[in-house]
Formats: C-alpha cells, sequence, structure tokens
C-alpha cells in the first residue's frame, strides 16, 4: 500500500510539475500578493485583525487556485479508469491527499515567510504554527471531496462555487485565532479541536463517498 | 374520501393556527408585536433543516439502490429546504430591523444560514452542470451527503465560537429566554401545522414520481 501510494505521488507530480504547471507557478502567486499586501500593511499602518484578514484571504484564493485541478487531468484525459486498473480508488485517493497537502502547506508557509520578513509584528509562535498546520488539514481534506466532484462537470467554475461555501467555516475560525494570537492572546482550545473534528469529518466522507465518484467513470 | 377528509382537517388546523398566532399569543414586553413574526421564522427554519435531513436520508437511500426515484425525491427535499430556509433568512432579517435596527449585523447565526443557502445553492448548479442523468444523481448525491454534515457544524458549533445577539436557548427556563406560555403553545402549535402540511407535500410529490 505505502509502496503504491509513494509510485503514485511521484506520477501527480510528474503530471502536474512536469509540463506547463510546476511549483513555482502555485507558489507565485501566493508570494506576489503576500509581499504587495505586506507593503499596503506598512505604508497605512493597518491594524493585526486587518493584516490576519489580509493573510487568510491570500492563502484561501491561492490555495484555491492551486488546488483546482485536482482530478481534472485525469476527467479530460480520461486516465482515471486506467489508473483505477492498476491502483485501488483508497490508494489514489491517499496519493491525492497527501500531494495536495504539501502543495498547500508549502503555499502556506511561503506566505508565512513573506509576512514574517516584511511586516514587523508577524512571529511565527508555536500557536500560529499549530494553526497553519491544523487549518491545512482542515482545507485541504474540504477541498479532495470537491475537486472529486466537480472533475464529473464541464464547468470549470464548479469547484470555486462548490469549495468556498465549505471551507469559509475553516477561514472565519482561522482570522479569528490569527487575530489573536497576533495579539498575544492564548487561544482556546476548542478551537484547534474545531479544525480536527471538520478535517475528520471530510477525510471519512472523501474515503466514503470518494470511490462512488471515481468508479463512475469506470 | 379519505384524503378530502384529511385536506379538510388539516385546512381547519390551519385557520386555528392563525387563531392562535394573531388572537392568543400575547405580546411580549421588549419584543412587542414583532413577536408574531416567530411563528414564521421558528418553522420555516425548523421544516427547511428537515428538508435538508430528507435529502440525506433518500441521497443515502440511492447511492445504495440506485433508482432515480430517490434522487429525485431528495433534489425535491433539498429544493424545499432551501426556499424555505431562504423564507426563514428573509423573515429574521425583517425581525433584526424591528429589534436591532438593521436588516443585517452579521450575526454567527446570520452567517451560518448565508454559508446553508451557499451551500445548497451549489447544489443546484452541480444538477445543471452535469448532462449525464445517472453521473448528475450520483455526483450530487454525494454532495447532499456532504452537505448534510456541515449542516451541524453551521447551526451548533460556529454560532457557539462568536457571541451571538439571538437568545441561546429559545424555548427554555432559567438563564434562557423564558417565553410567554401563551408562545410556546402558539409556537409548538405552527411547527406541527408546518410539519404536517410538509408531509402532505412531500406524499403528494413521491405519488407523482412514482406515477412519472
Amino acid at each position: 500500500m505505502i509502496n503504491r501510494t509513494i509510485k503514485l505521488l511521484q506520477k501527480e507530480a510528474l503530471v502536474s510539475f512536469g509540463g506547463e504547471k510546476n511549483l513555482l507557478n502555485a507558489l507565485l502567486p501566493a508570494f506576489l500578493t503576500s509581499l504587495l499586501s505586506s507593503y499596503f500593511i506598512n505604508s497605512f499602518q493597518i491594524e493585526i485583525e486587518a493584516t490576519s484578514i489580509l493573510y487568510w484571504i491570500i492563502l484561501t484564493c491561492s490555495g484555491l487556485l492551486s488546488l483546482d485541478r485536482i482530478f481534472y487531468k485525469e476527467s479530460q484525459d480520461n486516465t482515471l479508469s486506467l489508473l483505477l486498473l492498476h491502483f485501488t480508488a483508497k490508494e489514489i485517493l491517499t496519493s491525492k491527499y497527501i500531494f495536495n497537502l504539501i502543495i498547500f502547506y508549502s503555499i502556506q508557509l511561503c506566505s508565512l515567510f513573506v509576512f514574517y520578513i516584511f511586516t514587523p509584528g508577524i512571529i511565527p509562535t508555536p500557536y500560529l504554527l499549530l494553526l497553519i498546520f491544523l487549518s491545512g488539514l482542515a482545507f485541504t481534506s474540504a477541498l479532495i471531496l470537491n475537486g472529486i466532484i466537480s472533475s464529473k462537470s464541464s464547468n470549470r467554475n464548479l469547484f470555486f462555487i462548490i469549495s468556498i461555501p465549505m471551507i469559509l467555516p475553516i477561514l472565519i475560525v482561522s482570522v479569528k485565532l490569527t487575530g489573536n494570537i497576533l495579539s498575544g492572546i492564548i487561544p482556546n482550545p476548542k478551537y484547534f479541536i474545531f479544525f480536527v473534528f471538520y478535517s475528520l469529518l471530510f477525510i471519512i466522507l472523501t474515503y466514503i463517498l470518494g470511490p462512488i465518484i471515481l468508479k463512475e467513470e469506470s | 374520501m379519505i384524503k378530502k377528509l384529511r385536506y379538510a382537517i388539516l385546512t381547519a388546523a390551519i385557520a386555528f393556527n392563525i387563531y392562535l398566532v394573531f388572537f392568543f399569543a400575547n405580546e411580549v414586553p421588549v419584543l412587542g408585536k414583532t413577536v408574531r413574526i416567530l411563528f414564521l421564522h421558528v418553522p420555516s427554519a425548523w421544516i427547511g433543516t428537515s428538508g435538508f435531513a430528507i435529502a440525506l436520508i433518500f441521497s443515502i437511500i440511492y447511492l445504495i439502490k440506485e433508482k432515480s426515484f430517490y434522487a429525485e425525491f431528495a433534489r425535491f427535499a433539498a429544493l424545499t429546504g432551501f426556499v424555505l430556509i431562504i423564507v426563514a433568512t428573509i423573515s429574521g432579517s425583517i425581525w433584526a430591523k424591528l429589534q436591532w435596527n438593521s436588516f443585517w449585523n452579521w450575526d454567527p447565526r446570520e452567517t451560518s444560514i448565508v454559508l446553508l443557502i451557499l451551500i445548497y445553492a451549489a447544489y443546484f448548479t452541480i444538477q445543471s452542470s452535469i448532462t449525464n442523468s445517472q453521473t448528475r444523481n450520483k455526483v450530487s448525491s454525494v454532495y447532499l451527503i456532504a452537505a448534510a454534515f456541515t449542516v451541524p457544524v453551521l447551526i451548533f458549533i460556529i454560532p457557539r465560537i462568536y457571541f451571538s445577539l439571538h437568545p441561546s436557548p429559545v424555548i427554555g427556563k432559567g438563564e434562557g429566554t423564558a417565553l410567554d406560555n401563551t408562545i410556546k403553545i402558539t409556537l409548538f402549535y405552527s411547527l406541527f401545522c408546518s410539519s404536517w402540511i410538509y408531509t402532505e407535500f412531500l406524499l403528494r410529490k413521491s405519488i407523482q414520481l412514482k406515477k412519472s
């Protein structure tokens, strides 16, 4: 199972970054928008709450842009049925999940690095890193199932239409928590439990319902 | 004959409900006459949420049995739920204007209901985006199940994370908003009547679908 998932991960990296799209393309929007935001935050003395809002909006948009092609290539090329002959649906889902988690964490860390360097007052405390870790988990978990659903449609905007309402609860809690952490307030553990709960909910739903849609094409 | 009798009893029950709302329920000191919006706001939210729960059940049954009837019925339940949640939002917004002097305050419950509307609006986008009926039924059933599991998060968790203008237990004792007995009776009767009307709607739709 592990070896087969690693093979799928390698295939994922080759398909995603071997062609016209590469990791830099995924990170560049987050890097540039974070840099621009840092400039305006410093120029106009924007408050810490507004900084946390900007940071999360950048992350959400960059994350959505980079993860919108989950299963899109397989769906376009009709290669999913071939893939399902060699791998189980759960192995495919696991590889997609790990790959997109890596992408999302890369975007988060890139954005945090730019904010840390260019914006005074943004310090990556252990609480902030824990928040980034758990929110990334929740974001990716919610987006994988939406990626599978939208891959069955010819409407390219469907991924954004179905994903935004589902990730908004994560965004709301993340903004609130980041504002608290950056202001020096110790966050209530119930917020972190919320992320774990939301992630688990979507992981379970993805592994139960995802294979039903994946096999629909084969 | 039984059907006609059932409808006659239902009509009488609705008429009695209207009487209770306008002549039996007492006015509340702070809320005044505006309390009557409660008898539309709460039942529509209740029935709307029930519609989503029915859509969840029939989506699961569809994925097990793969008969289009269940997917169609789930779609109808989701549609009615969606319309009623919009009714609850509009009535709540009018009440907010009368009580808090603003149609919208981004109260956590208001935020949650907007997210709920967006989630179910996306379901109808899925319906119109997929042409193959079998794929559409499967994908939309999966989406309805995922959407239904986010409902408890939006209704029970998000409003408890932030400060809310809404009273916590609406029908409660002690610390919550203690409601007048006439209001409690009218509210429960309104809930009963609206549930009955909704059941009739669902029965009619199921007969229609079976015939087609």
